[in-house]
């Protein structure tokens, strides 16, 4: 779907694996080289909102990614279990909306079951819209009323995608705990959601990625 | 709200142009005014309009030109519609054109 033009920076590499040191405390670091490597294109695109903007996270190329997803479920393990604790509550289960949330939810609860099996945390999927037929479920798998839940998102801009997930889960009669993402392009997502009354947990920041005033975006499309 | 309302409100989001968020939520109403009103292959044909216009755009890099490619007419050819249905026309010949163009900006005739 890409013009050319628009692709030219887009390389993917092949590199040799390493083993994985999960005591590291570089696995940010390794992470953050891996989303570089395989999700971050150079062009000129037109997001989701609509905005314009000369770079790009395609962001399931990494979460997709074995090695990389045993690192967002380690850092996203941590990050829940810190936050948690911080906040005084309780998570039953992870989800977000199908589909930049599915492996990152499920990574983190496969590092939470390895690193405590009777965590039971479990995890779900948010449909973007609810089956039309049957039984009209919006959300899929391990959740239930009355839960409380992180939402998950690998990329967040205005926020929509995980402001979507968030009211779902509310009318489904869930509570959201907090937010995690992968990566925030800092372009007001974090606010808008945040405005809501639901932190937000970037494990990157668009400043992480590229360094400060990368990608800054260069015309919003639409209101 | 009144039906007239929710279409003033779309006619209203789409003066401010497309998007992948913006084709989403119209599908979302459109299937609803399809199940409230009496003019549901309109908004039925709306409705898949949008939701393949936004699958076509979601979850890949989408080049500026690609984007302008993909949406070329169309915002103006729903309000067209969605004007004619505001002033009670059935505005069921300007669906063709409608969808012509949508395939066309896709590349999916074989024709």
């Amino acid at each position: 779907m890409l013009a050319v033009d628009s692709t030219r920076y887009c390389v993917l590499t092949h590199t040799t694996p390493q083993p994985i040191d999960v005591k590291s405390s570089s696995l940010e670091a390794e992470l953050r080289a891996i989303l570089v490597d395989k999700s971050v294109c150079y062009g000129n695109f037109t997001l989701a909102s609509g905005a314009q903007s000369d770079f790009y996270v395609d962001a399931k190329l990494t979460t997709s990614n074995p090695r990389a997803a045993l690192l967002v479920g380690r850092i996203g393990w941590k990050l829940v279990k810190q936050t948690a604790t911080a906040r005084g509550v309780h998570v039953d289960s992870i989800g977000g909306l199908t589909m930049g949330a599915d492996w990152m939810a499920l990574s983190i609860g496969i590092a939470a079951y390895l690193d405590s099996p009777s965590s039971d945390i479990q995890t779900f999927s948010v449909r973007k819209s609810a089956k039309k037929h049957g039984q009209h479920k919006r959300i899929e798998g391990n959740f239930l009323k009355g839960q409380t839940v992180v939402v998950v998102d690998d990329v967040i801009t205005t926020g929509d995608s995980t402001l979507q997930a968030i009211e779902a889960i509310e009318e489904a009669g869930g509570r959201v705990a907090f937010v995690i993402v992968l990566v925030d392009r800092q372009e007001g997502g974090r606010e808008a959601i945040e405005k809501g009354g639901h932190a937000v947990v970037p494990i990157f920041s668009r400043t992480d990625l590229l360094g400060t005033n990368a990608g800054r975006r260069s015309h919003i499309a639409v209101a | 709200m009144p039906a007239d309302d929710r279409i003033s409100r779309l006619l209203n989001a789409l003066s401010g142009g497309l998007s992948q968020e913006k084709l989403e939520s119209f599908s979302r109403e459109f299937n609803s005014l399809a199940q409230d009103r009496a003019e549901t292959l309109v908004f039925f044909i709306l409705q898949n309009v949008c939701q393949r216009l936004a699958s076509a755009l979601e979850g890949e890099a989408v080049s500026v030109e690609r984007f302008e490619e993909l949406t070329a007419g169309i915002a103006d050819q729903i309000a067209d519609v969605l004007r004619d249905l505001q002033q009670g026309n059935a505005a069921i010949a300007k669906l063709e054109p409608l969808v012509i163009t949508l395939f066309r900006n896709l590349g999916l005739f074989r024709r």
